[in-house]
């Protein structure tokens, strides 16, 4: 970018992370893609697509696809509002710093350590949310209660970087608190929710590792989910069923991305164009 | 209505830290108040048993204790070295395919763990054979994929972006060869990127379970955040004390870098 002529260097110093990363992760992804169109683990025939359609019939397969589908259309909506708002009334109300410390603080928290709680609270006999068919509820709120610190660091790092004479100009010309919202501070945040909700999506793949120590490998159906099902292929040596699966998985998550990237970009032309 | 929203926000507050303090009250209570069953958070009496218990008979608590100190330091350790090599050519040297192989990056921090699971699993197999070196149930195999996630070098690689070209340049023209740029004008300017980075990768790895239920077959390799749950199930009555020992380092570390996060997890930033 800088000195043209020496081209080379740039190589020299990205190698160690790029022989690793390449050997580790890109290899691996695009060297799956074999496995999926192989009849099986120990059978290389060529079968196209049969393994994904198989996938897709497939009992488990449907039932982790449903749940993780259903947790992440849920639970990333509303950890995004409940961040947000949070964030809106520490700023405004400029509450003092353990408010945002104590929200902040789950997220030092693993996930192993606070089983204890939990089971106790949502698994005693009598009100036993975890083996109820509403277990998916207490996964939600886990998510929620771990996840908010996160987003809440990205927002006020906004808030505290935005123009005070817009917000001024706005209040001298009579805009109440919620317009101000509507049409100055929520446009100019799409950005920061663009990359907020990326985030918050690579951060919904985690919540295996909670659902795992609450309930192991084949936890109650309603909160089997896609990791679940890949892992359990993997211990069954169905790799073909696996690596089908994994990609189905990784479209979803791509897609969904690439629709946020043309929001951010479409924000971007418009507040150029303006 | 402020005092009232205040109020709001400080019980929104306490409901996120009563798991943790209720951990925390927990593991000062005696084995009868813990097998109880009944859900009260302040002990009926002040107990040192749990802790008493873990440390004087619970050697093997430790050992997974080091198992994840272990883990974890190699990963950050790893990460954080290659991370400022390979953050720094992004982001101010120029090679062959730059931009599309950092898409590649960005792409893979999007995948969730289980999806380079086999692949990555046949890798090893193959690395095995070839240098003959034992990958599968030991550390290496947790360790390598943790070094090379491209988590590292894109948070640094968008910190770095943010320094001026101009003081490289400068430095250039003054003889500067790009690894002393790197080392006495992008170091310095890097540190909360990069105790932001440590803080991250610190709380990711100590919470450290895929991995390890994959690759790893032997018990007595696990992490202590895995083994957690058998003394949940085997060893209820030291649970907590043993839960609150190992939260302690992840929030010491935490609430004193919680300053470098808000500045080093800025990267979307208002344009």
């Amino acid at each position: 970018m800088i000195f043209e002529s020496k081209k080379y260097k740039g190589l020299l110093f990205i190698l160690p992370s790029l022989i690793g990363f390449g050997i580790l992760y890109v290899i691996p992804f695009f060297g799956g893609i074999k496995y999926s169109v192989s009849k099986s683990s120990f059978n290389s025939t060529f079968v196209a697509f049969n393994n994904y359609t198989d996938v897709f019939k497939n009992n488990a397969f449907k039932i982790a696809l449903k749940n993780t589908c259903f947790f992440m259309i849920i639970s990333i909506p509303v950890l995004i509002v409940i961040s947000f708002v949070i964030a809106l009334m520490i700023y405004e109300l400029k509450a003092p710093k353990i408010v945002k410390l104590s929200i902040m603080l789950p997220i030092a928290v693993p996930s192993g350590t606070v089983v204890g709680f939990f089971k106790k609270v949502f698994g005693f006999n009598g009100f036993n949310l975890i083996d109820s068919e509403y277990a998916m509820l207490v996964v939600i709120l886990i998510f929620i209660w771990k996840n908010t610190g996160y987003n809440l660091i990205i927002y006020l790092a906004g808030l505290s970087q935005m123009d005070k004479e817009v917000i001024e100009a706005s209040m001298i010309d009579g805009a109440n608190y919620f317009q101000r919202l509507q049409y100055i501070i929520i446009p100019l945040f799409t950005p920061i929710n663009v990359f907020v909700a990326i985030v918050t999506i690579i951060n919904s793949f985690k919540i295996f590792k909670d659902i795992y120590m609450l309930q192991g490998s084949y936890p109650n159906p309603k909160i089997y989910m896609l990791q679940h099902y890949i892992n359990n292929k993997f211990n069954d040596l169905q790799y073909e069923k696996l690596t089908s699966s994994a990609y189905i998985f990784s479209l979803m998550i791509f897609v969904v991305v690439f629709l946020l990237f043309i929001l951010d970009k479409k924000h971007a032309k418009r507040v150029g164009g303006n | 209505m402020k005092k009232l929203l205040l109020v709001v926000l400080l019980i929104i507050s306490l409901l996120y830290v009563y798991p943790i303090i209720f951990t925390f009250t927990s593991s000062f209570m005696s084995y009868e108040e813990i097998m109880s069953g009944n859900i009260h958070i302040i002990p009926e009496e002040f107990n040192l048993q749990q802790y008493y218990s873990i440390i004087t008979f619970k050697g093997e608590y430790f050992h997974y204790f080091l198992n994840s100190i272990k883990l974890t330091s190699i990963i950050i350790f790893g990460q954080v070295i290659i991370g400022i090599f390979a953050a720094f050519a992004f982001a101010k040297m120029d090679f062959v395919a730059r931009n599309l192989i950092f898409i590649l990056y960005i792409l893979a921090i999007l995948l969730p763990f289980q999806v380079t699971l086999v692949p990555n699993y046949l890798v090893f197999d193959k690395i095995q054979r070839l240098i003959n070196i034992k990958i599968f149930d030991t550390h290496t195999a947790i360790i390598l994929p943790g070094i090379f996630t491209s988590f590292g070098v894109i948070l640094l690689r968008q910190f770095i972006r943010n320094i001026p070209n101009e003081i490289i340049e400068t430095a250039m023209l003054d003889g500067a060869s790009y690894t002393k740029i790197l080392f006495k004008i992008v170091l310095p300017i890097l540190r909360p990127a990069i105790f932001t980075l440590i803080i991250l990768t610190f709380i990711d790895n100590w919470n450290l379970v895929e991995q390890a239920i994959i690759f790893l077959d032997s018990p007595s390799k696990l992490p202590l955040s895995v083994f957690l749950e058998n003394i949940y199930y085997n060893d209820f009555k030291v649970f907590y004390a043993g839960a609150v020992l190992y939260i302690i380092p992840s929030l010491i570390l935490f609430i004193k870098g919680e300053k470098y996060l808000m500045e080093g997890l800025n990267i979307g930033g208002l344009k």
